[in-house]
């Protein structure tokens, strides 16, 4: 028998269950929860996108010229602002 | 065990006593009196509502095959009491031929542990659930 599991525990446990950090049994009942939940569903694909995003370094190279560029703005904001 | 995971085993329990059409298995999730508030019914108390639900549910399980899949949202656990509330989705396929029906409902029922530890349902209350969707034009103007 698998054991139910509420959507709040689901979402507690969401990202231990990607990491696979998880008892075999509990990865079980979450994977029974979310045959049969759409909301919970939605939670795990976002949650796997943010984890996929944030550990590709390719979603973070900076176009050429950003930091100069950025650098250049801040300074002519601060100066704007009387603060340099 | 925590009173959570409790309520979870005896939620599982009441669901594979539907898949099974186990009438007494099922009926062993509820207080000996309880208050059902089914949706489309009348309500019953007390102990008339465990015979009422027992006749219903034996009716229901030899015209039909049911699979009922479970979503608690919630549970919420205060000392001897509880409360938890999700949605029901049954889907109801006549043993004699025909479509299968599927019926989604949004519930809510409070729980009392027993002397011995047990936890049963005493109050289910359910009405039919609405797909998700923007509220009218008018209410989000105002």
């Amino acid at each position: 028998m698998v054991i139910e599991i509420s959507c709040e525990e689901v979402w507690r446990e969401v990202s231990n269950y990607l990491d696979d950090e998880i008892t075999p049994e509990l990865r079980a009942r979450m994977r029974e929860h979310f045959k049969g939940c759409k909301h919970c569903t939605a939670v795990l694909d976002g949650t796997r996108n943010v984890v996929r995003l944030v550990g590709d370094a390719k979603a973070f190279v900076l176009p050429t010229g950003f930091s100069d560029r950025l650098y250049q703005k801040l300074e002519r904001k601060l100066s704007e602002d009387g603060r340099l | 065990m925590n009173d959570v995971y409790e309520i979870n085993v005896a939620k599982a329990r009441l669901r594979d006593a539907y898949n099974a059409g186990n009438v007494d298995l099922l009926l062993m999730a509820f207080a000996d009196e309880f208050t059902d508030m089914s949706s489309g019914k009348p309500s019953f108390f007390g102990a008339d509502a465990k015979s009422v639900f027992r006749m219903r549910m034996t009716n229901l399980f030899e015209q039909h095959q049911a699979t009922l899949i479970v979503t608690i949202i919630a549970i919420r656990v205060f000392a001897g009491a509880a409360l938890d509330y999700g949605w029901h989705s049954l889907t109801l396929t006549p043993r004699e031929g025909g479509e299968s029906t599927t019926t989604r409902k949004r519930y809510f029922e409070t729980w009392q542990k027993t002397s011995s530890g047990e936890w049963k349902i005493n109050l289910y209350i359910d009405n039919v659930d609405v797909a998700p969707m923007m509220p009218d034009a008018d209410i989000l103007i105002q």
